[in-house]
C-alpha cells in the first residue's frame, strides 16, 4: 500500500489546524455607568447642628430651637473653704523632767570594830560591852557612789542634792563631815556637817546643786566620824550599820547624756476658729482634704500625738496615733498627712464647753512626748519640738449661717451663634421666648436683681421689656426661695425653680449675634433665721438663659452662608463623565443655593448649581407638606480633586408667601450624588 | 477567568473513534461555537479578544432574538475498539471543553453598555446563564448483538478540572433617573471551582456517567436509540458557592455630610459588604446527556443509498431533578432538539455525508457536510456548519472535525 497519500494528507491537516491557532486574548469595551455615589438625609437635626442648639420638639413633633447660655456663675467654694494653719507652737528641753537619783551605801560596826587592833576581842560580836568613845574613826574613808544606771554625765540648772544619814549603830555618833565629789575632776559638789547623830535615828541635809556638772561616779568622801562612848554596855552586833543615802531630785537638765525614760513634753488642748469671713457654720462634710501634721525635732526621739475629737468618721474620733518625729538633720520638717475625705467636722467648739456651742470652731488635742530608745542620748536645753497643724479641707457641705453676702453677675457679653451664617434676608417669628430660669440648690434665701438683658447685633440693640407678670424685668427684685434638704434624693436637696419668661419675637427678629446680661444676687437679705443655712458647692444656683424659638416663621430671602471643606478625590482608573445631584426636598421652603468651589489657593474653580431653584415639598390647607419635590441637577464641574472647600449659599422663601410656616421633625431633605463613569472591561 | 480559558480550550490529542465496529483505533477532533443570534464577530471577539465598539454592540443588542444561545465544545478524544462474536468492547479517553451560555438582550446591553442609556427602565436578564467546565473522560463501551438487536452500554469515569457557572434564574437591574439610586433583584446561583490551582489537570472534583442505546432493525429500518454522557461531577469542597435570592436598593454610600467623601465612596468595595459571601462548598454539575433517535432506511437512488432521519436531544439540568421535574433539564440544556436528515454519497476515493438538520444552539437550519477518504486507513472532515463558509458576514456557528482511524 502506498503510504505517502496519507502521509501528505496528515501533514496538510496539520498545518491547516496549526494556522488556525489564534492567540487567545481578552476582549476589551468601554461601560458606561451610573449610579449613587454618597446619600445623606438631612433632618431638622443635621441642617441645623449647633453646639449651642438644642433641637426640641412638642407632641405635634414642632421643632423648637432652644439656645441656652450659663447666666451665672458662682463659685461658693471659697464660702467655707477651711486652708488654715493652726497649733503652731515650740517645745523646748527646760520643760522636760527627770527621775530623782538614789544612791546608798551601807557601813557596818563590825568593819569599823575590825579596824581596831584587838577590836574583835574586846568587843566580840554578840557579846554585851561597853562602847569606849573612839574619835576620828573614820578619816578619809571613801564611799563610791555609782550613778551609771541613771545618766553618764549631768550639767543641772537646778537640782537638789539630799544626804540622809542613819545611825543604825548601838551608840552615838558624832562630828560627822561628809564631802560629795566628782572622781575625775575632783570637783566638790557638796560638804555637809552633822555634830551628833543618836543612836538610832536619822538625819538629813541637803544642798542645791544647780549649775553643777555630776559624773557618773561619785564619791562620797568621810571626812571625820566619832564614835561616842556607849552609856553602859550595849548588845554587839557586827551588822548594824549606818546607812548613808544620796538622792539627787528635782532635776532641770541644761545637759546630759543619759538613758532617758518616756516621758510627756507637752500637752497642748485647745479650741481654734477659723476665718469664714460672715458665715457662722456648724458642721462640715468633708468631700476630700487633708490634715497635716508638720514636726521639726532636735531631739533624738522625738514624738506626738495630735487628736480632733470634733472630726468624726462613722462615730469615731480622729486621731494621728503616735507619731515617731527623726531627729531633725536639717530645717526641713517631717510631714505626717491624714486623709479625710468622708469626715465630718463639728464647729461648735470643745464639746461640753462652758459657754455652750460656738460657730467655726474645732477642738484639738496636741501631745508630744520624749520616747524612750533605751540607749545613751546626749540631750540639752536649746533642744527643741517645733510643730504646726495644716488644714486643707473641701467641703461637701456645710451647715450653719452661711451670712450676708452679694454675688455680682456680669457685666457679661456673650455670642449667640445660632443666626451666624444668615446674612441676608428678614424673618418673622411666632411666638419665641426668653427664658430665665433660677435652680436654687443652696439653702439660703436670696434677691437677684437685673441690670441689664439686652440683645444686639452689629447694628442696633434691644432691651428686654416686661416679664410674665407685667414687671419691667430690669430693676425688679426677684425672690428666689431657699432649697431645702431631702435625705431620700442625689444630692440630698430639694431644689427650688425660679422662671421668668420674656416674649422675645423682636429681640430675635433682629438676628442678634450678642446677648448682655449684668445682675446682682444677694443671699440672706433679711440676714439669719431659724433655720440653718446650707450649702453643697457643688450644687449652687443653675441659672440658665434659654431662648425657645418654634420653628414657626415667615421667611423672605432668608439667606444662609456656610462653608465647608471637603476632601473629594477619584480613583485613577474612572473617569467621571458627569455628576449629578438629586435633591427630595421634605421642606416648606423654596431654595436657591449657588456651590462655590475652592481651591488651595483660595482662587474660585465654578460655581455650580447657581441656577437651579429648589422647589418647596408640596403642601395642604394646612400648611403640612405631603409630598417631597425632587429636583435633579447635573454639576457641570468634574475636577473635584482641586477642590479644598465648598462655599454654599443658600437663599429661602417659605411657601406660601406671607404666611407662618412650622417645620415638624419628620421633615427632611434628601440629597444623593451620582455618578456617570466610563470605564474599560478588560483592562 | 482569561486562565480558565485557555485551559478549557487547550487541545491535548486528537484521535478518531471509528464508525464501524471492527479492531480499530481512532482519534476525534471536534471543535465547535455556534449561537443562535450572535455572530461570528462576538463569538470571535470573546474567544480571541479585540476592542468592542460601539457600532459592533449596536448590532449585536439590537438582535431581535432576546435569548442570546452561546455553545462552544473543543473535545479530541482516542477511541480502542475490539470486535468479537456479535459484540465489541471500547475504551476511550476524551479531554472536553464545554461552554454553554444563554445571555437575554438586556444582559448584554448590561454587560456591554453598562446603565446609563437605560435610567428608569428596568433591564431583565432573568434566566439567564453561563455554565464552563473542562474535564477528561475514561469510558469503557460494550455492546451485544441478540438476534437481530444489539445493545450498547457504557460507563464513564469523569476527572473534572474546572467549573464555572452562573445561574441567574431572576434578575433585574432598575436605574432610577439621574442614578439617584439603583435596585437589583436578583436570584443567582454561581459555583466555581477552586480558583487557586489551573493546572491543567488538576482534580477538582470526580464524576459517573453511563451510556445506554439499542439498535435494531424493524420494517427493513434500521432503529437507532441511545442516551450517552448521563452524569454528572462532584467537585470538592474547595470550590466556591454563591447563592442568593434577594433585592438590594443601593442610593450611594449614606453619609453625614454629602461633601465629605473620598476615594473609598467611590470604590465599588463598599458595597462588598451588602452582597452576600461565597462559601466553600461541594456541589454537582452535570454534563450535558445527549438522547438520540434516529431511523436509516435504503433508497433507490444510485448515488444517496441510504438515508436517516433523526432526532437530538440534550439533558443538562442546573441542578438536581426530580421525576416530576425531568424535562426541566431538557429546557435547562438550552439545547433545541435538532432533527436531522442525512444521506451517505459515496464515489471512488470518497464518501460524502450531506446531511440537513434544524434545532439545536443554532434553532435554525443547518448544513452538514463530512467527507472521508480511505478504507483501512481512513480520514474524516468535516463541518456542521457547512453553510457559513458561503455566508458573507453575519456567521454565527463554526465548526469543523477531524477523524483518523485504522483498522486492524
Amino acid at each position: 500500500m502506498n503510504k505517502l497519500p496519507h502521509i501528505l494528507l496528515y501533514i496538510f491537516l496539520y498545518i491547516l489546524f496549526s494556522s488556525c491557532e489564534h492567540e487567545l486574548e481578552n476582549p476589551k469595551w468601554e461601560v458606561d455607568m451610573i449610579t449613587p455615589i454618597a446619600y445623606t438625609e438631612l433632618n431638622i437635626n443635621n441642617i441645623l447642628s449647633d453646639s449651642n442648639v438644642i433641637i426640641n420638639e412638642n407632641e405635634e413633633g414642632l421643632i423648637s430651637l432652644i439656645f441656652e447660655e450659663e447666666f451665672i456663675t458662682m463659685n461658693l467654694d471659697t464660702l467655707i473653704k477651711i486652708d488654715a494653719i493652726a497649733d503652731e507652737k515650740t517645745h523646748t528641753l527646760d520643760s522636760a523632767s527627770f527621775a530623782d537619783v538614789t544612791i546608798s551605801d551601807t557601813a557596818t560596826i563590825g568593819e569599823a570594830i575590825m579596824e581596831i587592833p584587838g577590836g574583835t576581842l574586846l568587843l566580840p560580836d554578840g557579846s554585851t560591852s561597853t562602847i569606849p568613845a573612839i574619835q576620828n574613826i573614820a578619816n578619809g574613808d571613801t564611799i563610791n557612789i555609782n550613778t551609771t544606771e541613771y545618766f553618764q554625765t549631768m550639767t543641772l540648772y537646778k537640782g537638789m542634792l539630799i544626804l540622809t544619814l542613819n545611825n543604825g549603830y548601838p551608840t552615838d555618833i558624832s562630828n560627822i563631815n561628809l564631802s560629795l565629789i566628782n572622781s575625775i575632776n575632783q570637783n566638790i559638789i557638796a560638804t555637809f556637817n552633822f555634830p551628833l547623830i543618836a543612836s538610832g535615828s536619822v538625819v538629813s541635809d541637803s544642798v542645791s546643786i544647780g549649775g553643777q556638772t555630776i559624773d557618773e561616779n561619785l564619791l562620797a568622801i568621810l571626812n571625820n566620824m566619832d564614835i561616842n562612848a556607849s552609856n553602859g554596855p550595849v548588845l554587839i552586833n557586827y551588822d548594824d550599820a549606818i546607812i548613808t543615802n544620796v538622792n539627787i531630785s528635782d532635776i532641770g537638765i541644761t545637759e546630759a547624756t543619759a538613758i532617758f525614760p518616756e516621758q510627756q513634753l507637752t500637752e497642748n488642748l485647745k479650741e481654734h476658729s477659723f476665718d469664714m469671713g460672715g458665715a457662722e457654720i456648724k458642721e462640715i462634710g468633708i468631700k476630700s482634704g487633708t490634715v497635716t501634721v508638720n514636726v521639726l525635732s532636735t531631739l533624738p526621739n522625738g514624738k506626738m500625738i495630735y487628736n480632733i475629737p470634733s472630726l468624726k468618721k462613722n462615730g469615731i474620733p480622729f486621731t494621728s496615733n503616735e507619731m515617731i518625729v527623726p531627729e531633725a538633720i536639717n530645717t526641713d520638717l517631717t510631714s505626717f498627712t491624714f486623709n479625710f475625705e468622708g469626715y465630718k467636722l463639728d464647729l461648735t467648739g470643745k464639746e461640753g464647753r462652758i459657754n455652750g456651742d460656738t460657730v467655726n470652731t474645732i477642738y484639738t488635742e496636741a501631745y508630744t512626748f520624749i520616747d524612750s530608745t533605751g540607749t545613751l542620748e546626749t540631750i540639752n536645753n536649746t533642744d527643741s519640738f517645733y510643730s504646726f497643724i495644716e488644714f486643707d479641707i473641701t467641703p461637701e457641705y456645710a451647715i450653719g449661717y452661711l451670712g450676708q453676702d452679694t454675688f455680682e453677675l456680669g457685666p457679661e457679653n456673650a455670642n449667640i451663634t445660632i443666626f451666624n451664617n444668615i446674612t441676608n434676608g428678614n424673618i418673622d417669628l411666632k411666638d419665641s421666648e426668653l427664658l430665665l430660669r433660677f435652680e436654687n440648690y443652696i439653702g439660703v434665701d436670696a434677691d437677684l436683681q437685673i441690670n441689664d438683658l439686652s440683645v444686639s447685633n452689629n447694628n442696633t440693640s434691644i432691651n428686654v421689656n416686661l416679664d410674665q407678670d407685667g414687671n419691667s424685668v430690669i430693676g425688679h427684685t426677684y425672690q428666689i426661695n431657699r432649697a431645702s434638704l431631702n435625705t431620700n434624693t442625689l444630692p440630698p436637696i430639694n431644689p427650688t425653680i425660679t422662671e421668668i419668661t420674656i416674649t422675645a419675637d423682636e429681640m430675635l427678629e433682629i438676628l442678634p449675634n450678642n446677648i448682655n446680661t449684668h445682675a446682682y444676687i444677694y443671699i440672706n437679705p433679711n440676714g439669719q433665721t431659724t433655720i440653718d443655712d446650707f450649702l453643697y458647692p457643688e450644687y449652687p444656683v443653675n441659672a440658665s438663659l434659654q431662648m425657645e424659638i418654634p420653628l414657626n416663621f415667615i421667611a423672605n430671602e432668608l439667606t444662609l452662608i456656610d462653608t465647608t471643606y471637603v476632601n473629594i478625590n477619584t480613583p485613577e482608573d474612572v473617569e467621571i463623565d458627569q455628576l449629578f445631584i438629586t435633591i427630595q426636598n421634605g421642606l416648606p421652603l423654596d431654595a436657591n443655593i449657588h456651590l462655590i468651589l475652592i481651591d488651595d489657593n483660595e482662587m474660585i474653580l465654578d460655581t455650580i448649581l447657581g441656577n437651579t431653584i429648589i422647589t418647596a415639598a408640596t403642601l395642604n390647607n394646612e400648611n403640612i407638606v405631603t409630598q417631597n419635590s425632587i429636583t435633579n441637577s447635573e454639576i457641570e464641574y468634574n475636577n473635584f480633586s482641586e477642590v479644598n472647600k465648598i462655599v454654599t449659599i443658600a437663599s429661602f422663601n417659605t411657601v406660601p408667601n406671607e404666611e407662618f410656616i412650622e417645620i415638624y421633625n419628620d421633615y427632611s431633605v434628601q440629597m444623593t450624588i451620582s455618578g456617570n463613569f466610563r470605564r474599560i472591561i478588560g483592562e | 477567568m482569561r486562565n480558565l480559558i485557555i485551559i478549557l480550550f487547550f487541545p491535548i490529542c486528537a484521535l478518531s473513534q471509528t464508525v464501524d465496529y471492527n479492531h480499530g483505533i481512532s482519534w476525534n477532533t471536534n471543535f465547535i461555537i455556534e449561537s443562535n443570534n450572535l455572530d461570528k464577530s462576538f463569538l470571535e471577539t470573546m474567544l480571541y479578544g479585540g476592542y468592542i465598539t460601539a457600532e459592533m454592540k449596536e448590532k449585536w443588542i439590537n438582535k431581535n432574538n432576546n435569548n442570546n444561545l452561546i455553545n462552544f465544545e473543543f473535545s479530541n478524544s482516542i477511541n480502542r475498539t475490539y470486535k468479537f462474536k456479535k459484540g465489541h468492547i471500547g475504551f476511550s479517553v476524551a479531554d472536553r471543553n464545554l461552554l454553554n451560555a444563554k445571555i437575554t438582550n438586556d444582559f448584554l446591553r448590561l454587560t456591554l453598555e453598562g446603565n446609563n442609556n437605560y435610567q428608569d427602565k428596568k433591564l431583565d436578564f432573568s434566566n439567564t446563564n453561563i455554565r464552563a467546565e473542562r474535564f477528561q473522560q475514561y469510558k469503557i463501551t460494550y455492546a451485544k448483538e441478540i438476534k437481530n438487536m444489539q445493545i450498547k452500554s457504557g460507563i464513564s469515569f469523569l476527572n473534572g478540572n474546572h467549573h464555572l457557572s452562573y445561574i441567574i434564574r431572576r434578575g433585574d437591574l432598575y436605574t432610577a433617573p439621574f442614578g439617584s439610586s439603583v435596585n437589583l433583584d436578583y436570584n443567582i446561583n454561581a459555583f466555581m471551582t477552586d480558583t487557586s490551582n489551573f493546572s491543567l489537570f488538576t482534580n477538582n472534583g470526580n464524576g459517573i456517567a453511563f451510556d445506554i442505546g439499542l439498535n435494531f432493525n424493524f420494517q427493513n429500518k434500521n432503529i437507532d436509540l441511545s442516551i450517552t454522557d448521563l452524569g454528572f461531577i462532584m467537585w470538592n469542597t474547595s470550590s466556591n458557592t454563591f447563592f442568593t435570592d434577594s433585592s438590594f436598593n443601593f442610593q450611594g454610600i449614606e453619609i453625614d455630610n454629602i461633601f465629605d467623601f473620598n476615594d473609598s465612596i467611590l470604590e465599588a468595595n463598599n458595597l462588598i459588604d451588602d452582597i452576600p459571601q461565597s462559601k466553600n462548598n461541594s456541589f454537582k454539575s452535570y454534563i450535558p446527556a445527549i438522547l438520540h433517535l434516529s431511523v436509516s432506511g435504503q433508497t433507490q437512488n444510485n448515488y444517496l443509498k441510504t438515508y436517516t432521519i433523526g432526532v437530538f436531544a440534550r439533558w443538562q439540568p442546573y441542578s438536581d431533578v426530580n421525576l416530576l421535574e425531568i424535562e426541566n433539564g431538557i429546557i435547562e440544556s438550552n439545547y433545541t432538539p435538532l432533527y436531522y436528515i442525512q444521506s451517505v454519497f459515496k464515489t471512488k476515493y470518497l464518501n460524502i455525508f450531506p446531511k440537513i438538520s434544524y434545532g439545536g444552539y443554532t434553532q435554525d437550519i443547518n448544513f452538514h457536510l463530512a467527507a472521508s477518504y480511505g478504507k483501512t486507513h481512513q480520514i474524516t472532515l468535516g463541518s456542521n456548519h457547512i453553510e457559513q463558509f458561503l455566508k458573507k458576514e453575519n456567521h454565527n456557528a463554526l465548526s469543523l472535525y477531524l477523524i483518523l482511524s485504522t483498522k486492524i
